[in-house]
C-alpha cells in the first residue's frame, strides 16, 4: 500500500468538518448538506445512512468533487485527506489522489461502465496511465484482477464489452477498476442497490473481504439497514442533509438516541414475529427547499414538543452511554430508555 | 434461486451470443444495400474513370461537336455519351466531375465535421457562457440563406475548389454542432463519466474516452444525409460560376455550359444531370436508412 506520510492509528484517513453543500434550482437554493461532521480512520468502514434526499450521496460527491455542475458546489466546511484540504489544493494535485489513494463504486453498475471500450481495456488503462504498464503488462494485470473479484473465466471473457455482462458481473468489475491501485479510501454509493437481493449478498461479501485484505478503510453509503449492520464498524445517520446520529453500528442499533434512527429500527419486520404489521414512520421527508423551523424531524416526531420547533438541536453525547455515541435530539436521554414503539 | 457458490463459479452469459439473423431482418438492409451499391459505383467510377477514357479540359476537336450519345468520333472511338460544343467526350468529362464532386463532397464534410463537432462539443461540455456563445453563432449562421451566403464568400473569395469547400463548410458545420452538442449534454451526465473523473482522469482524456465515442455513431449519419446536399450545393455554386474554375469539369460547369445548347443538343446538359441526381437521391436514401438502423432519434433533423 502506498502511504506518502507514516499511517498514525489515531489521526483520521479522511476528516470532513462542517461540510455545506448548495444547489441552485429554479425554485431557489437547497442546502442539501448542512454543516455534516465525520472522521474516518485507517480500515475501517463507516456506514452513512438515510433516506433518498437525505444529503448522503451528495457528501460522498462532494468528497470525491464530481457534484454536478454548475447547479452543486460546497459552500462551506473542509475535507481534509492526510492533512490536505481537498476544497483548497490546486486541481491538479487533488486529481492525483483520485483513483490512486482514494476511488469510488457507484450505484448502477449498469452505467458506470464505458460501454465502448473493453472490460479488460477499461481495467488496464489504470495500469497503464498510472503506473506505466505496457499494453500486454495492463492485460494480464487486469485478468489477475477480474479473478480477484470472482469473475469466473476471467481470461476468456478479458475481452468482453459491458453490455455482455450481468449487472452483478459489472458491478465487481466496477470495483476491480476502483480497487486497481490498492487505494487507501473506497466510497461505495449503494453499491448493492441496483442489484438482485442474491447478488446484493455476494458483492457486499467481496466489498468486505477485499477491504480486509486491503486494509483500506470504506465508506459504505446505504439506505439498507441490513446491509450496514453485517459490514460497517461505525455509522452515520443522515437526515434532510444533517447528522442525526453517530456512533458505533452495534451501539446506535441497540440504543437508538434519535427518534428517526428509533423509526427506522422499528420498521424493519422482525424474524420472530412478535408484530404482524410493521410501524413506519408517519409523515413524508421535508421539502429541503422549505424546511421546517428548529429541528427539521420534529413535524414527524412522536417526542416533539415546543423547543423542537424553535431551537434546533445539536449533534452532543448520548451521557448515559459510554463511548462515541452521539446524537441530534433535545430529548435524547428519553428516547434511549423509552421502550414503547411510540414512532 | 441458487446458491451464492455456485454463482461464483457458473458464467452468468452464454460465452458467445446467439448467431444473429443476417439478411433483410434489420431496418433499412434493402435500402442500404441498393443506395450503398450505387454510390459505390460511383466512387469506383471517380477512382478509376479518368484513367480509363482520357479527358483533357482545353483539347478540341471541331469535327465532333454536338454529337448526339453513340455516335462514331472522327479518330474512330465510340462517344456513349455523346460530345460537347467543342468536341470533348461528354463520358469523360462526367467521370472526371464525378471525381470533383465526391472529392468536394468528402472534403467540406471533413471540414465541417471538425469544426462542427469541435464547436458542438465544447459548448456542450463546458456549458455556461461558451455553450451561449457558440450556439447562438450557430443559430446566425442558419438565418442566412447558405447558397446566399455561399455566392457572398465566393464572390470574395474567386472560384476555386479549396474555396468551394471553404464556403460550403462554412454554411454545414452547424448541423454537426447541434448533434454533436446534444449527444455530449446526454453522454456528460451518465455515470461512467463520473467514474471516469474519479479515477483521476483530466477533462481531455473524459472528451476522448467518453465524449467523443458516444458522438461518432449520430455523426456518420448526419454526414451521411448531408453529402448529397453539398454535392448539389457544388453543382449549383459551379453552374452559377462561383464555384469550380471552368477548366475544372465538375457535373455544375458540364450543366452550365450545356444550356445554351438545350434545344439541339440536349444531352450535354441532362446527362450529367441524371448522373446528379441519381448520386444525391442515392446518398440521400442512405443516409435516410443508416438514421433509422443506428440512430431513430434523428428523426427530425
Amino acid at each position: 500500500m502506498s502511504t506518502p506520510t507514516p499511517p498514525d492509528e489515531d489521526a483520521p484517513l479522511l476528516s470532513v468538518r462542517d461540510l455545506r453543500v448548495e444547489f441552485g434550482t429554479r425554485a431557489g437554493v437547497v442546502t442539501a448538506v448542512d454543516g455534516v461532521s465525520f472522521d474516518v480512520r485507517p480500515g475501517e468502514t463507516l456506514a452513512i445512512l438515510g433516506e433518498s434526499g437525505s444529503g448522503k450521496s451528495v457528501t460522498s460527491q462532494a468528497i470525491m468533487g464530481i457534484l454536478p455542475k454548475p447547479a452543486g458546489r460546497v459552500v462551506g466546511g473542509r475535507i481534509v485527506y492526510r492533512g490536505a484540504d481537498l476544497l483548497t489544493r490546486p486541481p491538479a494535485e487533488v486529481r492525483k489522489l483520485r483513483g490512486t489513494e482514494m476511488s469510488m463504486v457507484f450505484q448502477d453498475p449498469l452505467s458506470s461502465l464505458n460501454p465502448v471500450f473493453r472490460v479488460g481495456y477499461q481495467i488496464g488503462e489504470m495500469f497503464r496511465r498510472h503506473r506505466g504498464y505496457s499494453r500486454s503488462e495492463a492485460r494480464e494485470a487486469a485478468i489477475e484482477l477480474m479473478e480477484r473479484v470472482g469473475i469466473p473465466a476471467a481470461r476468456q471473457r478479458v475481452d468482453d464489452f459491458p453490455h455482455q455482462f450481468s449487472g452483478g458481473m459489472r458491478q465487481r468489475i466496477m470495483i476491480a477498476i476502483a480497487l486497481a491501485l490498492d487505494p487507501t479510501l473506497l466510497i461505495a454509493d449503494e453499491p448493492t442497490t441496483a442489484l438482485d437481493v442474491t447478488v446484493q449478498a455476494q458483492v457486499m461479501k467481496l466489498l468486505t473481504r477485499l477491504q480486509r485484505e486491503e486494509g483500506m478503510a470504506m465508506i459504505l453509503i446505504t439506505h439498507d439497514l441490513g446491509v450496514v449492520a453485517s459490514s460497517a464498524d461505525r455509522v452515520l445517520m443522515m437526515y434532510a442533509g444533517r447528522v442525526v446520529e453517530t456512533g458505533d453500528i452495534r451501539e446506535v442499533y441497540e440504543y437508538a438516541s434519535h427518534p428517526y434512527t428509533k423509526g427506522l429500527m422499528a420498521s424493519i419486520p422482525e424474524l420472530d414475529g412478535r408484530s404482524d404489521r410493521l410501524t413506519p414512520i408517519k409523515g413524508s421527508p421535508p421539502d429541503l427547499l422549505d424546511l421546517p423551523p428548529g429541528c427539521s424531524f420534529h413535524p414527524r416526531c412522536p417526542y416533539a414538543r415546543d423547543v423542537c420547533v424553535q431551537d434546533d438541536p445539536d449533534l452532543l453525547h448520548v451521557e448515559s452511554r459510554p463511548g462515541t455515541h452521539r446524537a441530534a435530539c433535545h430529548f435524547r436521554e428519553e428516547v434511549l430508555t423509552d421502550d414503547r414503539e411510540r414512532v | 434461486m441458487s446458491d451464492v457458490v455456485s454463482d461464483l463459479t457458473r458464467p452468468t452469459a452464454p460465452a458467445t451470443p446467439p448467431p444473429r439473423k443476417t439478411g433483410g431482418k434489420r431496418p433499412g438492409s434493402g435500402r442500404i444495400r441498393f443506395s450503398a451499391t450505387v454510390v459505390s459505383i460511383y466512387v469506383f467510377a471517380a477512382l478509376f474513370g479518368p484513367w480509363l477514357v482520357r479527358y483533357d479540359a482545353v483539347a478540341t476537336s471541331t469535327p465532333d461537336r454536338l454529337l448526339p450519345p453513340g455516335s462514331r468520333l472522327s479518330d474512330g472511338s465510340l462517344a456513349i455519351f455523346g460530345t460537347d460544343d467543342v468536341g470533348r467526350d461528354l463520358l469523360a468529362q462526367i467521370l472526371q466531375g464525378a471525381r470533383i464532386s465526391i472529392a468536394v463532397g468528402v472534403a467540406t464534410l471533413l471540414l465541417a465535421g471538425i469544426i462542427g463537432v469541435t464547436i458542438g462539443v465544447s459548448a456542450g461540455y463546458f456549458g455556461g457562457w461558451l455553450d451561449g456563445v457558440l450556439m447562438r453563432l450557430a443559430d446566425i449562421q442558419l438565418t442566412f440563406p447558405s447558397i446566399l451566403l455561399a455566392i457572398f464568400i465566393a464572390a470574395l473569395l474567386g472560384p476555386s475548389v479549396v474555396n468551394v469547400v471553404i464556403v460550403l463548410a462554412i454554411s454545414n458545420w452547424v448541423t454537426f454542432a447541434r448533434v454533436a452538442r446534444a449527444q455530449v449534454l446526454s453522454t456528460k451526465g451518465r455515470d461512467f463519466v463520473d467514474a471516469t473523473r474519479t479515477l483521476g482522469a483530466r477533462t481531455w482524456h473524459l472528451i476522448r474516452r467518453c465524449i467523443l465515442p458516444a458522438c461518432i455513431a449520430p455523426i456518420l449519419v448526419v454526414a451521411t444525409v448531408e453529402i448529397g446536399s453539398v454535392i448539389l450545393a457544388e453543382a449549383s455554386l459551379s453552374f452559377l460560376g462561383l464555384g469550380t474554375p471552368t477548366s475544372t469539369p465538375s457535373w455544375g460547369v458540364t450543366i452550365s455550359n450545356g444550356r445554351n445548347y438545350l434545344s439541339d443538343a440536349w444531352w450535354i446538359s441532362t446527362i450529367p444531370g441524371i448522373a446528379l441526381a441519381v448520386l444525391v437521391v442515392s446518398f440521400g436514401i442512405l443516409g435516410d436508412a443508416l438514421r433509422d438502423r443506428f440512430d431513430p432519434k434523428l428523426k427530425n433533423l
